[in-house]
């Protein structure tokens, strides 16, 4: 560890900032916690009766984002381990459900868990050369991986050049609420139930012993393996945790989009970055980060796409929108993590411990008269 | 497990050789240290106490030799499962989790007294239960120590000193049956250095321990220990109780480096 620091550091307003990662002890106002929960699910289950068919589904899309940028979360936030390669456990989890629904005949619903399994164990297999690398080098290998993905797919999935197109009808789905909910409705329903399941279970999984080590092999895995945990152990079964997040993300998105596609090679590359992101800007390392990150993400990337007409006319441009859009998108990158390092949350948190800091008591004054100072 | 009738002996080091290329670190070194006693390894820099610290805690593989504890055989066992026989140790230069409070690193240092595995977290299923128990215990050491007003707090961002005893703490929290402290007096004050001492004598006794200790700071040596095992360039070179060692013409002689 390198923050052999002076006292001094510890009346500094830094040290009461909640730090990536740690799970306990804050919270100042459950109460205003919960009202925000409640609030929020209220806008979530009211938003399918407001908006319907195409912005249904990129709220779809968001979701389901979400839960890969979770998953990758929970591998490269919380347990340090880079994978810039979570688009391939996306794809084997679209293509496991595809398989099964098209040439097996199984409802949709009833594919998620075998999606989830399937990217889970391709996961755990990933996980043993990730062992031996780290950083850059295990960055590196995953990338591999998603580069990989589309070429065998394509080489071995049969179907018309090797793509397995679906267009699930209804028979397909066993919509257990055929009548209340119209077909985008359900599929909005199925993708919120899902990123609220893998919430919780993220959630518990950060508050407990193994939460605890997941962070500590980050940390330090020497220590880590000196107080008895089984380093290999914790990374191999949080990147099968985290591709299996992945997984549910790649079959909600055959669900969603209808298509299971690996014609284009660079979809899946395209993928990993974009969980990357939804990650980094949401803020690493904290359990919500990925799914505000995931919303932020599509919704900046939509304002970019459809109205930037503004920009090309400013700049006396004529039709440039589509080459201007991705600058936009990259320059809002740019911006936003360098006045945001720590992502929405992470500056979020910030904010918050600051504004306590003026209105409450320090909660821990006693801290500055450490019996020990250096 | 615990064969108590062995000569009262908890730790056996017999022979161990370390060679790092051509060099070597420890010379077929031997010790013992008996069950309840606290026992220092003492020398000068790069006599190889810290790499012994890192055999016995299984960093680094002897290419020959054996270390025996509480009948285990040590050597043929992975690392994360010696905490589990009874083996603790603190790090020289810190090695604790910044991003975590510090009663989460003393949480985490209680890993061996915990089960929950990840299908039960993400379940919470008995969670709670572990986590209050776990809680508990790693508060009451945390106020052991005096950092019980600090359990909330970041570990990053406090000073050295508080640091050590954090370390100290979590060491405590897998209730060993061996504590290996590596030097845990560098880097703090005369006042905290006797107070270090005389909380190692404390704890010792409250939790049954037997530490192996390397340090520099020789009062605290002398005051503390019943054994002292002096090295020299990976060697051996004289084992006593403080009374014999102070007077030992080889330790001056290591020491000081006049002839004796």
């Amino acid at each position: 560890m390198s923050n052999q620091v002076t006292p001094d550091d510890v009346s500094g307003a830094a040290a009461n900032e909640p730090l990536p990662g740690s799970t306990m002890g804050r919270a100042p106002f459950p109460w205003l916690r919960a009202v925000a929960a409640v609030v929020l699910l209220v806008v979530a289950i009211a938003l399918p009766y407001s908006i319907n068919d195409e912005p249904l589904n990129v709220v779809c899309q968001v979701l389901y984002l979400a839960i890969a940028a979770m998953g990758l979360n929970l591998l490269t936030g919380f347990n340090g381990q880079v994978s810039i390669g979570h688009g391939a456990f996306f794809g084997v989890g679209a293509f496991a459900s595809a398989i099964l629904v098209v040439d097996h005949g199984w409802t949709f619903e009833m594919t998620i868990p075998v999606a989830a399994v399937v990217a889970g164990l391709v996961g755990a297999v990933m996980a043993i050369p990730a062992l031996r690398v780290k950083g850059l080098y295990l960055a590196l290998i995953t990338l591999g991986l998603a580069v990989l993905f589309p070429v065998v797919t394509t080489k071995y999935v049969k179907g018309s050049g090797g793509i397995a197109l679906l267009k699930p009808t209804r028979s397909q789905v066993s919509s257990m609420f055929p009548d209340i909910w119209s077909d985008d409705q359900y599929r909005y329903f199925v993708c919120l139930g899902l990123v609220v399941l893998l919430f919780l279970l993220a959630y518990n999984l950060m508050q407990s012993r193994v939460g605890r080590s997941i962070i500590a092999v980050r940390d330090q895995e020497v220590a880590a393996s000196t107080v008895g945990i089984d380093v290999a152990r914790v990374k191999v079964l949080t990147f099968a945790v985290s591709a299996a997040y992945a997984g549910v993300a790649g079959s909600l998105s055959v669900f969603v989009l209808r298509i299971a596609d690996a014609t284009n090679p660079l979809v899946y590359f395209q993928l990993s970055i974009e969980f990357l992101i939804a990650m980094v800007i949401g803020g690493s390392a904290t359990i919500s980060g990925p799914v505000v990150g995931a919303i932020f993400l599509i919704l900046i990337r939509r304002q970019t796409d459809e109205g930037t007409d503004f920009l090309p006319r400013l700049l006396g441009v004529e039709d440039r929108t589509e080459q201007l859009a991705p600058a936009l998108l990259g320059g809002i990158l740019i911006v936003l993590t360098y006045v945001l390092p720590e992502g929405l949350v992470g500056g979020f948190r910030k904010l918050k411990a600051k504004a306590l800091q003026g209105r409450t008591p320090r909660p821990v004054a006693n801290a500055t008269t450490d019996p020990t100072p250096n | 497990m615990s064969t108590e009738g062995t000569a009262g002996t908890l730790l056996d080091v017999r022979d161990i050789e370390v060679r790092f290329g051509g060099v070597i670190a420890l010379d077929g070194l031997s010790f013992t240290v008996a069950r309840g006693e606290i026992c220092s390894l003492i020398g000068p820099n790069g006599a190889g106490k810290t790499t012994l610290f890192n055999c016995v805690s299984r960093l680094y593989e002897p290419s020959s030799g054996s270390i025996s504890f509480d009948g285990h055989d040590l050597l043929r066992m992975a690392p994360h499962k010696i905490a589990r026989v009874g083996v603790a140790r603190t790090f020289q230069n810190l090695a604790l989790f910044p991003a975590l409070t510090v009663l989460e690193n003393v949480m985490v240092g209680a890993h061996t007294n915990g089960s929950v595995g990840f299908a039960r977290a993400m379940l919470r299923i008995g969670v709670g239960a572990e986590e209050r128990r776990l809680r508990t215990k790693c508060r009451e050491i945390l106020d052991r120590l005096s950092l019980g007003h600090l359990a909330d707090r970041p570990a990053i961002g406090l000073p050295f000193g508080t640091l050590k005893r954090l370390e100290f703490a979590r060491a405590l929290a897998s209730t060993p049956k061996l504590l290996l402290l590596d030097e845990p007096a560098n880097g703090l004050t005369h006042g905290e250095v006797d107070e270090l001492g005389e909380t190692i004598r404390e704890i010792r006794d409250q939790f049954d321990l037997t530490v192996l200790l390397v340090e520099h700071h020789m009062a605290m040596v002398m005051a503390i220990s019943d054994d002292i095992v002096v090295m020299e360039f990976g060697r051996k070179i004289a084992e006593g109780p403080p009374s014999q060692i102070r007077n030992d013409p080889k330790v001056i002689e290591a020491y000081l480096g006049a002839p004796a």
